[in-house]
Parts: structure tokens; sequence; C-alpha cells
């Protein structure tokens, strides 16, 4: 039944930072800085590649002219797929109006989960990581939240990512030191897919690399992007600009040198294979100028981040953001205030994919029980960026009118109906005071550390479920690598 | 064919009020011990209710509309138990204290209440002292329960206990109060027997304290 | 270094100055209009007061039941909507002309009259009193994010449930100078709160042009108007005092378990006492408002923490806007019992939610425990969020200066800003944190390892030790005791 017409809805709500014009003058600041000031690029044969398609190169420097910026922007894909390990179900849609949040990669540093104390990350945290992550409803994708420290350096990365795509089903995020170790993960992400073409059908990786503020890309980190875009894996590939620091202290300077050096690794991307999928965003932030540490819990980063992604709306790429962190030491009120901040505005903004869910001490120490408390948030701002539906049913001008003055609508089937709709906290507690002490006045810490040690007793994730053979296969992976690394 | 039971519980755990009313009168039509009725179809199925809330598989909403049923089942069985049967099953009283207008937390408990099989006398808010005296003789309660969410209304009840007293009736009832700001130290100050913080657990301690 | 050549300047440019930020669009506004006005044509609301329901049976248009309820054509709403202010300012009892309610103009403030209190020494909850009240009142002065104040607790160490608003209104004016929203137990109350207000802004009339308070009143949801509500709504319409009109819906409960038929159900509501005000005094300044949240179904909690209240909130603001009336909302409050990482999330999600919706008053900030307990300390931690959430607002700089290009070219691949005197006039637009810490590991722990709740502890009891607001002069407090020992001999008997 229609009497309507020339009727819209705001199916979520629409939050924005920036006009049309500013976002046009912006990238017009990316286009200048990068055909005017160029980037530097250590890497011969990314420079090469990069002189053959147009683009000026002048020792390390190099300078790209709008138009290849703009036919890398229009052979971007439109969507991508990522998978399972197995390529059995699809996970994560790159693309707008879809927000993943997850973990971030390699702090030094981990809480422990039994004794709460910060020590360096083990190869066993990397396993109770991917886990917890792999329970928690809201976490979209994974990251380690630590390097780990006890096993051969150098093979850190590989290690890291054998154990954690055997503990969940959801799309994980690697890093590597060099080219050498993406290779051994991608025969990982192989191994797990069930060959070559199974990969390359149903990817199950997102590779992770960065380049260097302002404006550099080194030889580990395009080379990275090189060989991940040449396999056709999908990447990101975004700088941690620090405002005031490696970047203008103005935000439209920070976006403008963050982007620009992105755009690097988008232009040889897609001259390398049109239709790669590619990811830039990182960190935006800024130095906190009386401590001098990067701040990962300051409203700049919710602020810039949000910006970003609006940009990458803009011209068509899809954002990696950054929220759930704190500058605190440990999860306590402080990671409370700047996490539900920052989720919140990645959630307001749709960021595409958010990491550092779980960073505490500015990215310093690696937590996953503020994971676990970040989860819980990202369902609260969820439910708001959810918006509010808008029709003759939701209306319940009938069940009002029933209802009348002065009675109540706990009987009605249209609350049976709803009521189902509002979100239940799993840590968040709404009980009467006399419960409540009658329980043991138990606060949100306590609560969300009983929820993680919960799930680390008994969530035993999808490791039973890992062929035999493969995790055979992966481990001639792991100790051919740690040939090579002795051989060297 | 005899009654089923086990399927009267169900249907009482699953909402259904006219299922439950009819199958009531099914069992009374068969010529069934009202009191079997009772116990072994209706509370039975409330048990249940009442355990399924406590692990979070049922919301309030739920747990009101099998609480309806039960009421349903009730009202047909009421006049078929014996008095002291009847009288068994308990009555409550409940209002909300003069100056106070706050309603929707002193129904939930009622509603609670006429749940766990209690024939429930609603009185309404903003109410005199003398209109819980009144009601306290006329229905002779096991329960009378006051609700203030004010603090300024708060010393309302208090008045009520001691005016039950002057009329020489305040040891025929239990006296629970409940409220934002009552606690389990004021409910003693005044002279009240139970506090109530929600309505599940008042259910509760009402129960055990005129063991119905 | 902003760009001098006239001709270099850009043309047809818009920027947003702020974030933008909408939950509705204007059909799905008018869709929940049009529901309201078919609720108060169909079934009406209920309006328990002589007075008004005799104004609304002479405006022979809206039609009174037996039963009180009132009904209202479309008409007659439309007809009185026209008249409400798109602008009031009120005015401490400093003098100051601070919260300058308009279009998406923000002010946080606290909640009234919680029963409860920590105690900052004992650490138990105890019955708040009238010291806790002038505790909460010179914190909220001494915090530069707070704008206006409720009396956050509610004085229960006064001799008479019918005075107590007086006393508390005195509490609230010994500590804090902002301007006021007021609870009042009855018209009579809230005439001799604004008689103490008068005496400050120098008497009636001028009290109209710079308001010192705006009244606090609720209808009874759904759709009833209980006695002392309406008198003072119609008191203050006769006075021309700023008053809110606030439903406070739980969804599932006392409103329909939809969002969108809360906001229906609230909005008859409101539009049910814009007709009254406006048969009363046209043009009275009435203020919007609403706590539209859910009832938690396990349980029965009236929730300050939900989402869902952050989300109804910036939806009801966005019709409020429609409307062309003022908002006053809700955010900063919490359904933990305790100052913890619940209640930091909880406030901040709202606060941020209710200032990117651009919401005029945003109360209830500090409330722990459901609207149950206060919480010195909460209103402390909260001002530090009110300052990050303010920072959104800011905006982004999009100038010559901002987009910082030949400071880029300048610096080139590789470099560094630090140094920069581009870096050197800008880093201070960035948040000033007072209570998030940003020191490493080895200061942190060598400057004792402090939690935030330790810091927010400390800059509390320091504001208590050292904070002293601007004292009331000796004549008028003698005005005010005159007002209160009046009221307290009209109610000795
Ligand atoms: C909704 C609400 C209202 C609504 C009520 C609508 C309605 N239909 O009931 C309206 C808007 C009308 C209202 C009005 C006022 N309110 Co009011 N209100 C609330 C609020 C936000 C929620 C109450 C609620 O519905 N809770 C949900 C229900 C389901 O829970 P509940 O009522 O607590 O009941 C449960 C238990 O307490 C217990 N229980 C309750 N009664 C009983 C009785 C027995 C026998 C038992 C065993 C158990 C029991 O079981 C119930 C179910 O689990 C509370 C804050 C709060 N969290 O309590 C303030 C609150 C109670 N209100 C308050 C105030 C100040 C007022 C006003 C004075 C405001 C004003 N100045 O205009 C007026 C007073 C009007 C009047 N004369 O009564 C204060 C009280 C402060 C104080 N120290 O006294 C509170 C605490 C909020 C605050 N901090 O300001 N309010």
């Amino acid at each position: 039944m229609s009497f309507r017409t020339n009727y819209t809805v705001n199916k979520t709500p629409r939050f924005s930072l920036l006009s049309e014009d500013q976002k046009a003058r912006i990238f017009r600041g990316v286009i200048k800085t990068l055909n005017d000031t160029g980037a530097k690029v250590v890497h011969e044969e990314v420079r090469e590649l990069l002189a053959k398609n147009r683009c000026k190169v002048d020792g390390n420097r190099v300078r790209i002219p709008p138009e290849v910026v703009r036919d890398a922007l229009s052979s971007l894909p439109p969507t991508t797929t990522i998978y399972s390990w197995d390529g059995q179900e699809e996970m994560c849609y790159v693309e707008p109006g879809r927000s993943y949040f997850g973990p971030g990669p390699t702090p030094p540093n981990f809480i422990d989960t039994e004794t709460m104390e910060r020590r360096p990350y083990q190869r066993k945290d990397a396993t109770i990581v991917a886990r917890v992550c792999d329970a928690l409803p809201n976490i979209g994708y994974v990251q380690s939240l630590g390097s780990i420290d006890d096993v051969t350096h150098a093979l850190s990365d590989v290690y890291e990512f054998a154990d954690m795509i055997q503990n969940t089903r959801k799309v994980i995020m690697n890093w590597a030191f060099n080219v050498e170790n993406v290779k051994d993960e991608h025969r990982i992400g192989i191994v797990m897919a069930g060959g070559e073409e199974a990969f390359k059908q149903y990817p199950n990786f997102i590779h992770y690399s960065e380049p260097i503020s302002p404006l550099t890309s080194d030889f580990d980190a395009i080379g990275k992007c090189y060989y991940c875009a040449q396999h056709r894996i999908p990447q990101v590939y975004t700088p941690c600009a620090i405002g005031g620091a490696t970047v203008p202290a103005t935000h439209a300077g920070q976006i403008i040198v963050a982007m620009a050096e992105s755009m690097v690794g988008v232009v040889v991307s897609q001259l390398l294979n049109p239709g790669t999928c590619i990811l830039i965003g990182g960190v935006q932030s800024i130095l906190d100028m009386r401590r001098t540490i990067y701040s990962y819990g300051a409203p700049e980063l919710g602020i810039m981040s949000a910006m970003f992604t609006e940009m990458l709306n803009y011209v068509g790429l899809p954002m990696y953001s950054t929220s759930g962190c704190t500058d605190t030491k440990k999860m306590e009120m402080q990671s409370a205030i700047e996490a539900a901040f920052s989720i919140h505005m990645a959630m307001l903004s749709g960021a595409n994919f958010v990491h550092d869910n779980g960073y505490t001490e500015s990215g310093i120490t690696g937590d996953v029980f503020q994971t676990v408390m970040d989860d819980e948030i990202i369902g609260m701002s969820r439910l708001i960026c959810g918006g509010v539906e808008v029709n003759e049913e939701t209306l319940a001008v009938d069940e009002i009118c029933n209802v009348g003055p002065g009675g109540h609508y706990l009987y009605e089937d249209h609350t049976m109906k709803w009521f189902r709709k509002h979100w239940q906290p799993t840590l968040m507690d709404r009980n009467s005071y006399e419960d409540w002490d009658a329980q043991g006045r138990l606060t949100m810490k306590d609560r969300v550390i009983k929820k993680t040690r919960d799930i680390i007793d008994n969530h035993e994730g999808p490791v039973s479920r890992v062929p035999a053979e493969a995790q055979k296969d992966i481990q001639k992976i792991l100790d051919a690598a740690e040939e090579r690394v002795r051989s060297k | 064919m005899a009654v089923d039971f086990g399927k009267m519980a169900d249907l009482l755990i699953a909402g259904k009020v006219e299922d439950v009313s009819n199958m009531t009168q099914e069992a009374i039509d068969e010529g069934l011990d009202p009191q079997e009725v009772l116990q072994n179809g209706l509370i039975a199925g409330m048990d249940v209710v009442g355990q399924r809330f406590k692990a979070c598989e049922m919301f309030i909403p739920e747990v009101l509309r099998s609480a309806k049923a039960m009421s349903a089942g009730m009202d047909k069985l009421r006049p078929l138990l014996s008095e002291s049967q009847a009288k068994a099953a308990g009555t409550m009283v409940i209002g909300t204290v003069k100056g106070d207008l706050h309603d929707i937390g002193k129904n939930l408990v009622a509603m609670m209440f006429e749940g766990a099989g209690f024939k429930v006398v609603n009185l309404g808010i903003d109410l005199d002292t003398q209109v819980f005296v009144d009601a306290v003789k006329e229905h002779k309660p096991d329960l009378l329960g006051m609700s203030a969410l004010l603090t300024t209304t708060m010393p309302r009840m208090g008045e009520v206990v001691n005016a039950l007293k002057e009329a020489g009736i305040r040891d025929q009832v239990k006296i629970m109060v409940g409220g934002a700001p009552v606690t389990g130290e004021f409910a003693e100050e005044i002279g009240a027997d139970i506090y109530g913080a929600n309505a599940a657990s008042s259910v509760d301690k009402g129960r055990e304290a005129v063991g119905k | 270094m902003e760009s001098i050549m006239p001709d270099m300047q850009p043309m047809n440019q818009t920027v947003q100055e702020t974030p933008q930020f909408r939950v509705l669009t204007e059909d799905q506004i008018e869709q929940i209009y049009f529901a309201a006005l078919d609720v108060l044509e169909r079934i009406g609301s209920r309006v328990h007061q002589d007075e008004a329901l005799e104004l609304f049976r002479n405006s022979n248009e809206a039609v009174v039941s037996e039963d009180k309820r009132v009904r209202v054509p479309a008409s007659l709403v439309e007809r009185a909507l026209k008249t409400y202010p798109r602008k009031i300012t009120l005015q401490g009892r400093n003098g100051k002309r601070s919260v300058a309610l308009q279009k998406d103009h923000v002010y946080f403030g606290t909640g009234s009259d919680l029963p409860f209190t920590y105690d900052r020494k004992t650490g138990e909850r105890r019955r708040t009193t009238y010291k806790d009240v002038t505790d909460a009142a010179r914190i909220v002065d001494a915090l530069p994010n707070f704008d206006f104040f409720m009396s956050h607790g509610i004085v229960s160490d006064v001799p008479n449930p019918q005075t107590y608003d007086r006393h508390q209104f005195m509490a609230m004016l010994e500590g804090c100078t902002k301007p006021m929203v007021v609870t009042s137990v009855d018209g009579e109350g809230l005439e001799d709160l604004w008689k103490m207000a008068c005496l400050f802004q120098g008497g009636e009339e001028e009290f109209r042009l710079s308001p010192m308070f705006v009244a606090y009143i609720e209808p009874i949801s759904p759709l009833t108007n209980d006695h002392s509500a309406v008198e003072k709504l119609l008191f203050a319409a006769e006075k021309g005092i700023p008053a809110m009109y606030t439903p406070c819906p739980s969804s599932g409960a006392t409103a329909p378990a939809t969002i969108a038929g809360m906001l229906v159900q609230s909005l008859a509501e409101t539009l049910l006492a814009a007709v009254m005000c406006y048969l009363k005094n046209p043009g009275m300044p009435l203020i919007m408002g609403g706590v539209t949240t859910v009832m938690d179904m396990r349980t029965t909690t009236y929730s300050y923490g939900a989402p869902e209240l952050s989300l109804a909130s910036a939806a009801n603001t966005d019709i409020s806007k429609w409307l062309n009336l003022l908002m006053f909302s809700t955010g900063g409050c919490s359904d933990s019992k305790w100052l913890d990482e619940q209640a930091a999330i909880e406030s901040t999600l709202s606060l941020l939610t209710a200032f990117l919706s651009g919401a005029n008053l945003v109360h209830d900030v500090g409330y722990i425990d459901s609207g149950v307990n206060a919480s010195l300390e909460s209103l402390v931690m909260n001002d530090e969020i009110i300052g990050m959430v303010r920072q959104v607002g800011k905006g982004i700089r999009t100038d010559d200066e901002g987009l910082a290009l030949k400071v880029i070219n300048e610096v080139g691949p590789g470099g560094e800003f630090v140094t920069h005197d581009h870096t050197y006039a800008h880093w201070r637009d960035w948040f000033f944190p007072k209570l998030m810490d940003r020191s490493d590991w080895e200061t942190w722990n060598s400057e004792g390892s402090k939690t935030m709740s330790d810091r927010v502890n400390e800059e509390t009891q320091r504001l208590l030790d050292t904070y002293e607001p601007q004292p009331i002069d000796d004549a008028t407090r003698k005005g005010l005791q005159e007002i209160i020992d009046a009221a307290e001999k009209r109610h000795s008997k």
C-alpha cells in the first residue's frame, strides 16, 4: 500500500566534515604535491616502472603527473571480496559503506592474559588474539597486536601469520619485514586456500605495509606493495603520519601529505595489475608537544581519520582507518574514553577497515582486554550509526492510540516483535544497585577480564578443522624460512 | 481425553494467553482438581519462565505475556478453589504513594506478582494514606506493596505503616516497599517488612515472606 | 602566509565550518510529525488541570472529553508552532549572557535531583545533602566545559519536602554563577524560584530579556499531563519564563518499542504543550525536550547508557530543528554504578552524538546509576570528554594556510615539520588534555603509575579545596532568605 511519492530516507545517519569544495581543494593539493614536490621512491625497479609510465624521475625523486593519478584511480576495483581461509565463506567486502573493525599490528609488548603484566609479545599470544577475535561479534578482521619476541626475530611476521590463520576464520591482515617474508606468507595463504588458483579466486588475507612520512617509499615497503600487486594480493599501503613532526600541523596539510605518499602505492599497484585491491589511510594523529609521544588517544586522530575517509570516498578509494586505541598504559577510564571517541568517529565516517582496536600505550603495548572492551563499544556505535527506521509499522500510531493516555506497552504484540531489536549489552551493567552490590560490585574492568578469560578458556576457534596436510605444509614453509635466514 | 499438563505449561511459557485460558477451562470441564491444574500446569510453567528469565533466555515482555496467561488461567480456577486454596495463592494490594506519579515500575511489580498467581489489586498512583488503609481492610491482602520514586514522597510510606498500626491491622499484612531512592535500611526504618529492588527479586522475596 | 594576491582567491566556495550530522531526512521528519498530529486528533492527551482544560475548551477548536482527554486539530497545532522564539539567551547570576540558545549552538550541563551520592571520605553510598549540591555547583562553576547547571543532587536534609526546591535553588546559587535549569515542586515553588532569580536579574522585565534559568517540566508518558506539571507550565507561560516540557518515555514500556514510535508519541506530548502554552500566552519561550531511551528488558532499568538514547535523542533534535524549536537533550550519563570504563564509554558516545546533532542544552552530564547516583568525579571526567568532543566542532581549515602546500614543498620528502614556523603557528589549535595521560612508560611509572581515576579524584579534590565562586552580596542574600522563610511559613502546619 503506498500513498506516497518523492520520499527519501536516511537509511543511516549522515555525517561529514568537508564540503564538496573543500574536498576538491584538498584533492587538488594532493595532485599538486605529487606533480610539483613528488615523492622519494627508494626502489629502482619501481622507479623504472614509473618512468616508463609518464612519471618524471630525478634521482630517487619521482614526480607523478595528474593524468597518471587519474588513470590509477579509475582502474581501482569498485568492490573486492575476501574469504575465510578455506574460501568457503565470504568474510569482507572492500567497498563503500562496509566497516570492519580489528586489532592492529606489531607492538613490542603485550599484556599477559593471565598475569596482566606488560611483557614482550610471545608466539602464543598470536593464537590467543586470533581466538579471542574469532569469538567477538563486532570484530570483523584480525591483526596480531604484537611482534613475536620468542622466535627467530627475522621471521616473527611469518610465524605470527602461520599461527593466526589457523585460529580464526576471520580475514587476517598480515605484515612482513621484506618481500621474502611476504612470499612465505603468500605460500601459507595458498596452502590454506587449497592451491594457487584457489587463492587467486578466494584471497584469504590482506597484506599491510607502510610508506614513510613525509613522502617516502622505502625499498621494503614499496617492494612488498609491488609483490602484492603482481600477485593480486589485496593490500593496505598506509603511513603513520605525525602531525607537527612528519607532516604539517594543520589537518588539511597532514592529509595532503599522507594521501600523496600513499598514492605512490596506488599508482604502482594499478600500473602493474589494474583492478588489484589496495586501501590507504593509516594512523593520522599528532605529536603531543608536552610528552613528545605519537598520540593514539587524541581527538585529532578521530577527526583526521574521519576526514581522510571522506577524501577517499571522494576519489573512490577504500579507507584503512584507526580506532579503539589509547595513550594510557592499561585498559582503564582513559582508554575507554579515547576508544569510544575514535570508534564512534570511524563508524560515523564509514571507514572500511579500522585497525588498532586493542592498542595501549600509544601503540607500544597490545592489550586484548582492550579489544574485548572495544568490541562492546563497536556494537553500541553500530547501533547509533544504524539510524532510525521510519515506516507505518515503526511509527506505531495505532498502537499509541490503542494504549492511550496512561497505559503501557508491555503487553503489546508490537513490543514483543520489536524489543529484541534493542541493543543487548554483554559488558555494560544495567542491574539495580542492590543486585550489583550483591553480585560483588564488579566494575567494567572486572567484567572485561572475566569475559576475555572465558573466551580464552572456552572458545577453541577453527584450529581443529585445519587439514593435517595443510598444517604439515605450513610447518615446511616455516622450516624452509628458518633455513634461509640461517644461511644468510 | 486427558489434559496434558506439559503442553499447558509449554503454552504458558510461549505466552499463549487464550490457549492457556481455554485449556484451563477444558481441565475444569473434565473435572480435574483445580489445585492440581494450578500446580502441575500453570505454576510448573511459570517456574520454567522464572528460570529462563534468570538465564537471560527470556525477557520482560515475554515473561509478562506468560504472566498474563497464568493470570488468565487463574481467573478460571479461582472461583473453584476452596477458600483456603484461593487464599493460598495470595493477594496483593499495591500503589504509588501520595504526591508521586511514577507508575510503570509499580505496574511491573504488579504484573509479575499476577504471574506468580497472586490476585493483585492495583490501586494506582498519587494515593492518600487512607486509601491504603481502606484497601487493606477491604481486600485483606497477604502483601501490601508501596512504591515511591521521589526522595520527597518516600516518607509517605512510613505514614501508611503508622496508619495501619493505628487501625490495628499492621500485623495482618507483610509490607513491601520499593522505588529508586528506597533502600533496605529505609524500609527497616519505617517498619516495612521487605524491600524490593526490582520486579523479579521482589516476587521471590514476596513469595518467601508469605510462604506462597 | 595566507595568499595576498586577490586574484588567487577562489570564488564560489562553500566550506563546512563544522561537521554536518543528520539522522533523519526531511521526509522522515514529516512522517513522524504527521503521525504525531494524527495521534492528537485521534486519541489526544489527558490533562489533569482545570485552567488548562478551560483554555482548550475556549479555543473552540480543541475537543475536551469527559475523561479529560484533549484532542487537537492540526490547524491549531500549526498555528501554535509559528509563535515560538528561535532564540533565548540565558544570563547567569554573574551577569554574563553566556548561553545563547539558537540553532546549532550546543551547551552542556548537569542533570538534577539525584537521591544518592558516594561519600568521598567513606566511599559508601548515602543520601545527597545540601552541601553536596553546593559542591557540585562549585565544581560546575569551575569547569570550563560546563555551560549550565542543574542541581545534580537533591537536598534531602531540608525541613519540608514541599519547599525543598527553594533550598535546593539556594544551594545551587551559592556555588554556581552560570545559567541554570531548575526543577520545582509545583507552580508555587516555581514562582518562588523565579522571584529569587529576579533578585539577581533586576526584576521581572529584565528576567524576560535575560532569563537566568529554564524551568524543567515533564509530561507523563504516555500522553498524560498531571496537575502540577501543567500548573508550572502555565505559570511559566504567563510570566515569560523559559520552560521545557520534556517527555521521559522508555521504549517498550511507556512508549512503543520502535524508536520512530517513541518519537511520534513524544512529539504528540510536546505539541499538546505547545498548544496549551499558545492558548495561555502566545510566543512564550518554550523549549522542546526528551529523554528518549529504552527500558532494559532484563533488569527493567530506565537506561541512561543505551545507544538508543543517543540515536533517538539525535533524531529528536533533527525534528526540533525542523519545527524551529530549541532542543533540550541528554548525554554524558551512564547506567554504571561506579565511575568506571562503562561510565566513560556511555558518556563519550552520548556526548559526541548529542554534540554532533546540534541539540542546544545537553543535560544529565555526570549521572551514574541510571539517574540515581551523584558523582562529582563524573562531572570532572565529563568535562574532559566534552573538551574532546568540542574539538570535532572546530571543523577542518582548508584555506591556503590549512592546506600548507608551500610548506610541504619546502620541507620535501624525508624532511621534518617540528621546527617549521607553520607548526609553531598551529599546534595550539589542537586539544589540550588535562586529565588524559600521554606520557611514555618510564615517565608514567616514575610519576606514580596513576590511572585516570586517580587524576580525576585529585582534580575533584583540588577544585573542592580551592575553588570559590563569586559570592552573593548581603542584600541579595537577605532577599533570597526572605522568600525561603515565607515559603516555610506558608507550609508549616
Ligand atoms: C521515567 C521517570 C519519570 C516519568 C515517570 C513516567 C511514568 N509513567 O512512570 C516522569 C516524567 C513522569 C517523571 C516525573 C518526575 N520525576 Co522522575 N524519573 C523517571 C526515571 C527517569 C525512570 C523511572 C522509571 O520508569 N524506571 C523504570 C522502572 C521500571 O523502574 P522503577 O520505577 O525503579 O521500578 C522498579 C524498582 O524500583 C522496583 N519497585 C518500584 N516500585 C516498587 C514497589 C514495590 C512494592 C516493590 C517491591 C518494588 C518496586 O521494581 C520496579 C520494577 O523492576 C527516574 C530515574 C530512575 N532511574 O529511577 C526519574 C526520577 C525518579 N524522577 C525524579 C524526579 C525529580 C521527577 C520529578 C520531580 C521531576 C520534576 N521536577 O518535574 C517528577 C515528579 C513527578 C511526580 N510528582 O511524581 C528523580 C527523583 C529524585 C529524587 N531524589 O527524588 C529521578 C530519580 C531522576 C532524577 N535524578 O532526577 N519521572
